[in-house]
C-alpha cells in the first residue's frame, strides 16, 4: 500500500521537461489609448471620454527580436521574403491575446464586439447608442433598445438559456450562480488600464521578445453608420455562417495570421509596444523560466501614425 | 452454412479499389521546360490546346508518391500557372422527381484524377525530377539560433473559407499566380504530386499550362464560363482520340466538357438520356451542336450526319464536316 502511494506520488511529480512554457503578465494600456473625441447629437458639443470599451483585441506574441526597421514602429523581426509584395513571416515562437471577436446576435454587430468589454446588453446598447453615435440595428432595420429584446433574439439564435453562455457578457453568473468576472480592463491609480495576459505554452528561446499590438477601433467622425467602432483584425467576410430563413450573413472572425503577419494589420491609429517597453525573457531555458516566473509588465504605449 | 458464407465472403479482394502501374506510363515523370504562353492564345481553343502540355500519369512502380514535374524561366514579371486533372467537376442530379436538366447525365465517379499543384525556385526543390517528388520546405534560422522550415512554395492556394494551403478536389483545376519580380532570370519548378488516381483505367490524364501575366482576366479572354474550360479535352486529348486511344466514358466526358464549356450542357444532357431522332435536342446542327450519345457511345445525330458531319472528338467539334 505505502509502495503504492509513493509510486502516485513520484508519478504525479514526474517533469516532462518540456521546452514550452506559460507566459503570463500584466499588460497596460494608457489612457490616451482609450480616449475618443464624442460628438453629442443633442448639443452637438464634442467632448473626450475615456473609456475601456474603446480598447479593442490586444495581441501578444513572443518572437526572436524587434525592430524598427521595416516599418515606423516597432515590429517583430521578419523571415525570408518569398515573394514579392508580401512581407517574411515573424515566426512567433507563441502568443495570445486579450480580447476576442465574438458575436452579439445582430449583423449589425459582427465584428464589433471583443469580449471582455462589454458587461452585459445594456452597457452594449448604450455604448453604440450614446457613445459611438450609432445605435444598435436588428435586421429590419430598426434600433434595439430593449436589454429583454436583445437577450430573447440572442436566444432564439443561439438555442441558448442563459447569458453566460455568451462570451462578450462578462458581467455574469455561472450555472450555479458564481459570478464571472469577464472585464479584462480595469483603471489603476495612474488612470491607465490594466488586464491579465497569458501566452501558454509558448516554445520557449532564451532572450526572446515579448511583443504585441492593440487594434484600435475606427474613429467615431467616420460619419457612416455601421463604419464607426469597426476593427482591422476582423475578417468580416468569414466566420460562423447564419443563413436561417432570411438571414443571409457570417459573423465575422479572428483574422489568422496576426501574429505571423502583424504589418498587414497595423494602420495609423493602432498602439504597439515601443522598443524601450520590449520585454527579454531572459531565462536560460524553459524549465527554469518555468521554476521562476518573472514579473512581467508590458505596455503598450506607442501610436502609430 | 457459416463456413460457406466466410468463404464467399472473403472471394472479393477489393482490388479494384486500389489502383495498378500501367505498362508504358510513368509514375513520377519530367515534362521539361513549359514556354509560358502567350495570352493572345486564349482567344482560340486550337491556339490555347497548342500551348498546354498534356501528359498522363500511372501509379510510381517503386512505392513512392507520384507527380511529375515541368519548369519555367522567369523573367520578372507575372505568371498563372494552371493545371486541369481528368476529367470533369460534375454532380449528376439524382432527383426522380424533379432533376436538374442541365446535370441529368449519369456521372463516372471512377473517372476522376486529383493532382496537387505547388510552384517555387528550382533551387529550393527537394525533389529529384522524375525520380522523386519533393517539396519546397527549406530550413531558416532566425536570430536567435531557432530552426524554422520554412516553405517556399509560392503557388498560394486559397480555400472557400479563405485559408490558404487548400487544395481542389478530384477532376478540379488548380491555378495559381507566380510573381517572379524577385527571382527575374531563375528557374521555377512546378511540382504536380499526385493526390488520387482514376480506378477506372489507373491512368491520370491532365493538362499544364503557363500563361503569361495575372491570372485575372483569364476566363474572360479564353470566353469560357469556368476555369475546367480553360484548359479543354484533358481526359481525351486530340491526339489519344485520333489514335483511337479514348475509350468510350472518356469520349463521353470529353464531349459534355465541350458542352458545358460552350453553353449547350442542356441539349447534351437531353440528347444523352433520349437519344432519339425525334428529340429536338439530338437533331439540332449549329455551330458544334449535334450529337447523340446511344449506349455509351458517342455518335452524330441523324441530322448532322445527313449534312455530312461526324463525331470528331480530334478536332473537338462534334460537327465538323467530313
Amino acid at each position: 500500500m505505502l509502495s503504492l502511494f509513493l509510486l502516485i506520488s513520484v508519478g504525479c511529480s514526474y517533469d516532462e521537461q518540456l521546452p514550452q512554457a506559460n507566459i503570463s503578465g500584466t499588460l497596460i494600456i494608457p489612457a490616451e489609448a482609450a480616449t475618443r473625441t464624442v460628438l453629442d447629437p443633442i448639443t452637438g458639443e464634442s467632448s473626450e471620454v475615456t473609456d475601456s470599451r474603446f480598447i479593442g483585441p490586444v495581441y501578444l506574441g513572443a518572437f526572436p527580436s524587434v525592430t524598427e526597421l521595416d516599418y515606423g514602429y516597432a515590429h517583430p523581426e521578419m523571415g525570408p521574403v518569398i515573394q514579392a509584395d508580401i512581407e517574411g513571416n515573424t515566426y512567433p515562437y507563441g502568443g495570445g491575446s486579450v480580447g476576442r471577436f465574438d458575436f452579439a446576435c445582430f449583423e449589425y454587430l459582427a465584428c464589433r464586439t471583443p469580449t471582455g468589454r462589454f458587461t452585459d446588453y445594456d452597457d452594449l446598447l448604450s455604448f453604440f447608442a450614446d457613445v459611438v453615435g450609432d445605435p444598435v440595428q436588428d435586421a429590419f432595420g430598426n434600433e434595439v433598445v430593449s436589454a429583454g429584446y436583445m437577450q430573447a433574439v440572442c436566444y432564439d439564435l443561439f438555442e441558448i438559456t442563459a447569458d453566460y453562455e455568451m462570451e462578450w457578457i462578462s458581467d455574469v453568473s455561472d450555472y450555479q450562480g458564481e459570478k464571472l468576472d469577464r472585464l479584462d480592463f480595469v483603471q489603476n491609480s495612474d488612470g491607465d488600464f490594466e488586464a491579465q495576459f497569458d501566452l501558454w505554452r509558448v516554445n520557449y528561446a532564451p532572450d526572446m521578445k515579448i511583443w504585441g499590438w492593440m487594434d484600435a477601433p475606427t474613429d467615431l467622425d467616420f460619419g457612416v453608420a455601421n463604419q464607426r467602432y469597426k476593427f482591422g483584425t476582423c475578417n468580416e467576410q468569414n466566420g460562423q455562417q447564419n443563413n436561417e430563413y432570411n438571414n443571409d450573413f457570417v459573423y465575422g472572425v479572428t483574422q489568422i495570421d496576426l501574429l505571423n503577419f502583424p504589418g498587414r494589420y497595423i494602420g495609423g491609429g493602432d498602439w504597439v509596444v515601443g522598443m524601450d517597453d520590449v520585454i527579454t525573457v531572459d531565462a536560460e531555458t524553459a524549465e527554469d523560466y518555468r521554476a521562476n516566473p518573472p514579473e512581467i509588465t508590458v505596455r503598450i504605449a506607442s501610436k502609430v501614425e | 452454412m457459416l463456413f460457406l458464407l466466410t468463404i464467399f465472403a472473403c472471394g472479393h479482394a477489393g482490388d479494384d479499389y486500389v489502383p495498378k502501374s500501367v505498362e508504358g506510363y510513368e509514375g513520377v515523370s519530367v515534362l521539361g521546360e513549359l514556354t509560358p504562353m502567350s495570352r493572345d492564345n486564349l482567344l482560340s481553343t486550337t491556339a490555347r490546346q497548342e500551348g498546354v502540355t498534356y501528359a498522363t500519369l500511372t501509379l510510381p512502380r517503386e512505392q513512392l508518391f507520384g507527380g511529375a514535374t515541368a519548369s519555367f524561366v522567369a523573367d520578372g514579371s507575372t505568371y498563372c500557372v494552371v493545371v486541369d486533372p481528368e476529367a470533369v467537376t460534375w454532380n449528376q442530379s439524382v432527383d426522380f422527381e424533379a432533376p436538374s436538366e442541365t446535370y441529368i447525365f449519369k456521372d463516372n465517379t471512377s473517372d476522376d484524377g486529383d493532382l496537387d499543384l505547388s510552384v517555387g525556385l528550382s533551387a529550393n526543390y527537394t525533389g529529384t525530377p522524375g525520380y522523386q517528388m519533393g517539396n519546397f520546405e527549406q530550413a531558416y534560422e532566425d536570430s536567435l539560433g531557432a530552426q524554422v522550415t520554412v516553405n517556399t512554395n509560392e503557388c498560394v492556394l486559397v480555400g472557400s473559407l479563405g485559408q490558404v494551403g487548400a487544395h481542389a478536389g478530384r477532376a478540379t483545376p488548380e491555378f495559381c499566380e507566380i510573381d517572379t519580380t524577385l527571382h527575374p532570370g531563375r528557374e521555377y519548378t512546378i511540382a504536380l504530386d499526385t493526390w488520387s488516381l482514376p480506378l477506372d483505367d489507373d491512368l491520370l490524364s491532365f493538362g499544364l499550362v503557363v500563361i503569361e501575366g495575372s491570372c485575372e482576366g483569364i476566363q474572360d479572354q479564353a470566353n469560357v464560363p469556368d476555369w475546367e474550360c480553360v484548359i479543354p479535352a484533358e481526359s481525351c486529348t486530340p491526339e489519344e482520340a485520333a489514335a483511337d486511344n479514348c475509350n468510350a466514358r472518356e469520349s463521353s466526358f470529353a464531349a459534355m466538357e465541350l458542352a458545358y464549356c460552350n453553353q449547350f450542357q442542356h441539349l447534351f444532357c437531353d440528347c444523352a438520356i433520349n437519344p432519339s431522332a425525334d428529340n429536338p435536342s439530338c437533331n439540332t446542327c449549329e455551330g458544334t451542336v449535334g450529337f447523340a450519345l446511344v449506349e455509351d457511345q458517342l455518335t452524330v445525330s441523324p441530322v448532322c450526319a445527313a449534312d455530312g458531319y461526324v463525331a470528331d472528338l480530334s478536332v473537338l467539334n462534334l460537327c465538323s464536316a467530313d
